[in-house]
């Protein structure tokens, strides 16, 4: 529950601040957000299998943001970008899904 | 890794470690959870930690949380703002290929009218270059026969001189109208082009041609062809007569074919009052004694 009350309130003051991305760091924001969403994903399944650590998440959390973000930013430099994002988004969504399948066996006994 | 999940031991070698058989896909889904979650799990139970409380998300947690919802929230403003700003740069670019594509049009459509009227323009110049050729040959023939252009031809040359007594201007027109007659193209007494307006006058003793006077012996410079002209002079009425009164007054007059003789032009009169009847286009009678 509290975890739901950070996110709204994440969203609320992204919405009402409306921060300026620089433009530098614009093309890694998506891949930031779904790092960001496996970690997350991840935590939920920790917590449900009730092994959810803190820490674990926090660091699972900013590595997975800065990995990504990292990967593409190389990819730039060396002219692949568009396809390391490519795998990059491609290795994350399998996570997801993964980890959202196993949610929704917790959730529903499914 | 293409091995697949057979897990084959190879060779004399034990059989490889898991992670190296297993398929990456498989691989990524059974890790989808960070294996960290599982370790830190076992640590604390090795520690005989309970995991109740750590079950709890602390403050770190939601930070966090807070963060993704933070990204996602400014990503997707970013995402439509971006997009609106694509569907504004798309539409303006479209409308601006549109104009183009008339503008073009416009122009095609000028360019195809030009080149008609460029056709159009050199038909009409063709035109115009064989008029302005056939009109400037009729101005030659024109100069040629009025005595208005200089000329150069076979012919013969007269040296006559004054006839004695009698009226001057009356002796030298019966002479010319002698060489007339014997088919002479064009005459010049001492250098001066005989036209249909030359007056001959007398001034005392000698002649005169447009009132500037002559000194005889003259010498008369006539292109025609140098076969016929000096029979038929004999043979015309005035020619004829001239050749008497040279025979019985015995002045001197002498009358020598040249191969080549050359005629200037007289000067054209300005300010001419006549206007022609002819159409330009009529062409030109032609010289019935030629």
């Amino acid at each position: 529950m509290i975890a739901v009350l950070g996110l709204l309130g994440g969203v609320l003051l992204g919405l009402v601040l409306q921060p300026d991305v620089p433009v530098g760091l614009e093309p890694y924001l998506p891949i930031a957000v779904v790092a960001a969403l496996d970690a997350a994903f991840g935590g939920l399944r920790a917590f449900l299998d009730g092994i959810f650590d803190d820490k674990v998440f926090v660091v699972s959390f900013v590595s997975n943001v800065v990995i990504a973000a990292g990967i593409v930013y190389i990819g730039d430099r060396l002219g692949v970008g568009g396809q390391l994002s490519t795998g990059v988004i491609v290795v994350l969504g399998i996570r997801i899904f993964s980890n959202v399948a196993a949610i929704r066996r917790h959730l529903f006994h499914a | 890794m293409a091995e697949g999940g057979s897990g084959t031991p190879r060779g004399s070698a034990g059989p490889l470690p898991r992670h190296v058989t297993t398929p990456l896909l498989s691989l990524v889904t059974e890790q989808a959870l960070e294996e960290d979650y599982r370790r830190a799990a076992e640590r604390r139970a090795d520690a005989g930690v309970r995991p109740g409380p750590s079950r709890r998300a602390g403050v770190p947690a939601l930070a966090a949380v807070a963060v993704l919802g933070l990204l996602l929230a400014v990503a997707a403003v970013e995402t439509s703002a971006d997009r609106g700003a694509r569907e504004q740069g798309r539409a303006s670019l479209v409308a601006e290929a549109r104009s183009r594509r008339d503008l073009l049009a416009d122009q095609q459509t000028r360019l195809a009218e030009l080149r008609d009227a460029n056709l159009a323009e050199s038909a009409a110049l063709t035109d115009l270059a064989e008029r302005q050729e056939s009109v400037d040959d009729r101005l030659r023939r024109l100069r040629t026969i009025t005595g208005y252009g200089a000329v150069r031809g076979p012919g013969i040359r007269v040296d006559v001189d004054e006839p004695p007594g009698g009226d001057p201007a009356d002796d030298m027109t019966l002479l010319l109208d002698g060489l007339w007659n014997a088919g002479a193209e064009g005459i010049a007494v001492d250098g001066r082009r005989i036209t249909a307006l030359t007056r001959v006058a007398s001034t005392g003793p000698a002649v005169s041609l447009d009132g500037r006077s002559l000194v005889p012996p003259y010498e008369l410079d006539v292109v025609g062809d140098p076969d016929t002209l000096q029979a038929r002079f004999a043979e015309s009425s005035s020619g004829a007569a001239f050749t008497a009164l040279a025979d019985t007054l015995l002045f001197g007059f002498e009358i020598t074919g040249v191969e080549e003789v050359e005629l200037p032009a007289a000067t054209a009169p300005s300010g001419l009052t006549a206007r022609p009847l002819l159409a330009p286009d009529d062409d030109l009678p032609e010289r019935s004694g030629s």
